[in-house]
């Protein structure tokens, strides 16, 4: 009974907090400049998450390991480091934008600047992270996330064309732009196979003590939470492409992808997007957060847990604190929320390396895993998602040169 | 002990940076007339932003101050635009009309932005045709000079 | 690799240095965790196989795994700036109780060690100045008061 419970709110939980400011981001710049043509990199991005989040689950449930923590100890610190300190400086980059992307909602509804809201937004993440446990933190956020299937609902209104939405999930090549077909494809993959969800998910599992009773569980909610959750993605890259390309707009800006639910709610659409726009970034900002502070607290062997009372792991406390601050900063000093999204998002990509092979030679660990290791269609993904991703690196920097400009 | 270096990545990213460097090289030399074009198509899609917003604010899908912020985002990037094709050598049949037309998208967006906060729904219909005549004439010349439009 | 003599305690009887006990995380009796297993010193006996002497641990001995120049500069900036008073905390393989796949369990309160200096530092200094939540032993702690 308690297993059916957990399985309900972990897939509730897993598609209210699947969608984030990359995901909002990159579906709305590809739906406005190739309308239905990109979705097959956000179904690909989905089907390889799936995969690489049931193994971060998997993991937790049979070592009682975190991803961080069992790669220092198994794969040692020599190795770890480099991979530690880009991801460190990358989730810094993501908690930025997802704290602008709370700024610039809070700005559409006052009028006030962006940059104003950086502090007042930063000591909300703050707080919250301060105060809560780490289950009302997953549930409230992700819950409220739910709001975010306004996309799929608005998308839906619009009856949007079948065949070309089915046209759009085989990979084609551009017939313009080619550079930034590429960009937006490598930003939507980036976006999708985020590196801080494992290390959240990982460490979530440790805090909600799974074990191998967990891994039907597990299997459940990525599969199901996540592959439905994608579908918010696919709704905003479908209402971008019947709303905003028609007219000629392509998302350069925020203030162009607020209109996207304008005519499918008359009035109320609006704010629904500043709303799913703010809670979205809202619960990813404490995931990202957490997930540094899990990062770090693992790699060094400090105490750690957000259940616990700070003063018992201050460290990780002040890791959080600290990184909410930093990125809060960017967003005060004028870095264009959209700007530094879409970079962080190609940058994303571009350390998959970083995040996949550890899973490789993790998962296939004998004496760690037993007979829970992965099976060939495991590895095949994984080494699909190695593969993949040393080519997204070389691709995406000068993609991240030009395209992004 | 693994190391990733074992895994034979170092000849990777050695030949990853050579890739990078040489592709941005060549990418960064477009010709100033198809730069001219990439501008355009930005200021097409902003102009068509501030029409739409126009328009949802006459069918109070969106508040004043989001006509007003836009407006604001909207100018500032109309004028990098008009900047830009004010130093470029694209021939001149192709930069003084476009360079025209932004000019005459700032003004209508600022009148857009007044009319808007006097509550003055006649004047911001009015302004939306303008911007809808300049899209069109934008489209037009994008058209001639072999851009394309989406 | 060497053989541990089975001791009545907590440990396999067959251990891989590397990978069973460098870069392990340590905790104390209360399952604290302290820290991580950042170096390992042998003892070299004439004639008998060598034998763990003790497990080190600090942000130096981190640092000279990287390189000797680093351990340098990470301890000048230890003695100007650190409030840790000892570079490294050095746990003698007898103090170990316990050590399976995810820890190795120290007989020792991780608050008494130098593992724990910043820790203490933090917490009186930052920490208690923040309004505490009501979450873990603060819930408990908030209520006694």
């Amino acid at each position: 009974m308690k297993k059916a419970a957990t399985l309900a709110l972990g897939i509730l939980t897993s598609v209210g907090g699947f969608f984030d400011v990359g995901n909002l981001a990159t579906a709305a710049q590809a739906g406005g400049v190739f309308r239905l043509q990109l979705l097959w990199p956000l179904l690909l991005g989905t089907l390889l998450v799936i995969f690489l989040v049931e193994m971060s689950g998997r993991f937790a449930a049979v070592t009682r390991q975190a991803l961080p923590d069992a790669i220092r100890t198994h794969l040692g610190f020599a190795t770890w480091l480099v991979p530690f300190l880009v991801l460190s400086l990358v989730h810094f980059l993501v908690l930025g934008a997802e704290i602008g992307g709370i700024c610039f909602a809070l700005h559409l509804v006052t009028g006030l600047p962006t940059p104003v809201w950086a502090l007042p937004v930063a000591a909300l993440v703050w707080l919250f992270l301060w105060r809560a446990s780490f289950s009302a933190i997953e549930n409230s956020t992700s819950l409220l996330g739910l709001l975010t299937l306004a996309f799929v609902v608005a998308a839906w209104q619009h009856r949007p064309p079948t065949g070309q939405i089915l046209a759009g999930m085989l990979p084609t090549l551009p017939h313009h732009d080619p550079a930034r077909y590429w960009f937006i494809a490598v930003s939507l993959l980036g976006a999708v196979i985020s590196p801080y969800m494992f290390y959240f998910y990982s460490s979530g599992a440790v805090e909600d003590k799974w074990d191998d009773s967990y891994i039907g569980v597990n299997r459940g909610v990525s599969v199901i939470g996540m592959g439905f959750g994608s579908l918010i993605s696919v709704g905003a890259i479908v209402v971008a492409a019947v709303v905003l390309a028609p007219r000629g707009i392509q998302v350069d800006d925020y203030h162009q992808a607020a209109l996207m639910l304008t005519t499918a709610f008359p009035f109320w659409g609006f704010v629904l997007f500043a709303a799913s726009m703010a809670i979205a970034c809202l619960g990813a900002a404490t995931e990202v957060a957490l997930s540094m502070a899990y990062a770090t607290a693992q790699t060094y062997g400090w105490n750690w847990g957000e259940d616990l009372d700070p003063r018992e792991d201050a460290r990780f406390c002040l890791m959080y604190t600290g990184a909410i601050l930093g990125s809060a900063l960017l967003i005060l000093f004028g870095v264009d929320p959209l700007k530094l999204t879409l970079l962080t998002m190609a940058v994303n990509a571009a350390v998959l390396p970083f995040v996949a092979i550890p899973f490789l030679l993790l998962m296939n660990d004998r004496k760690l895993l037993k007979e829970h290791r992965n099976g060939w269609i495991s590895n095949t993904v994984t080494l699909v998602v190695v593969v993949l991703s040393i080519v997204l690196a070389i691709v995406s920097i000068p993609l991240l040169i030009q395209g992004g400009s | 002990m693994w190391n990733l270096y074992s895994l034979g990545l170092r000849p990777l990213v050695r030949t990853a940076l050579v890739v990078a460097a040489a592709s941005s090289l060549a990418c960064s030399s477009k010709p100033p007339k198809e730069k001219l074009l990439d501008t355009a198509q930005t200021a097409s899609s902003w102009i068509a932003t501030l029409r739409m917003t126009g328009e949802q604010w006459g069918a109070n899908s969106v508040p004043t101050s989001f006509v007003e912020t836009t407006v604001k985002a909207a100018r500032s990037e109309l004028e990098k635009e008009a900047d830009d094709a004010g130093k470029s050598k694209a021939p001149p049949e192709l930069r003084d009309p476009f360079r025209q037309i932004v000019t005459e998208a700032k003004d209508v967006a600022k009148r857009l932005s007044q009319t808007a906060g006097e509550n003055d729904r006649p004047g911001v219909a009015r302004e939306v045709g303008l911007l809808a005549a300049l899209q069109e004439r934008l489209k037009a010349l994008q058209k001639q000079n072999g851009g394309e439009s989406q | 690799m060497p053989r541990q003599k089975e001791n009545g305690k907590g440990i396999p009887d067959e251990l891989e240095l590397a990978r069973d006990i460098l870069d392990q995380q340590v905790v104390d009796r209360e399952e604290t965790k302290m820290g991580r297993v950042d170096g390992l010193v042998l003892e070299l006996r004439e004639g008998r196989p060598p034998r763990i002497d003790h497990i080190e641990m600090g942000a130096v001995v981190l640092a000279r795994r990287l390189s000797p120049r680093l351990e340098r500069w990470v301890d000048g900036w230890r003695r100007r700036f650190g409030v840790r008073k000892v570079a490294r905390y050095k746990a003698p393989w007898s103090d170990v109780q316990e050590l399976t796949s995810y820890h190795l369990k120290l007989d020792v309160g991780a608050l008494d060690t130098p593992t724990f200096d910043w820790e203490r530092w933090l917490r009186d200094h930052v920490i208690q100045h923040i309004p505490r939540p009501l979450k873990g032993n603060g819930e408990e702690g908030e209520k006694k008061e």
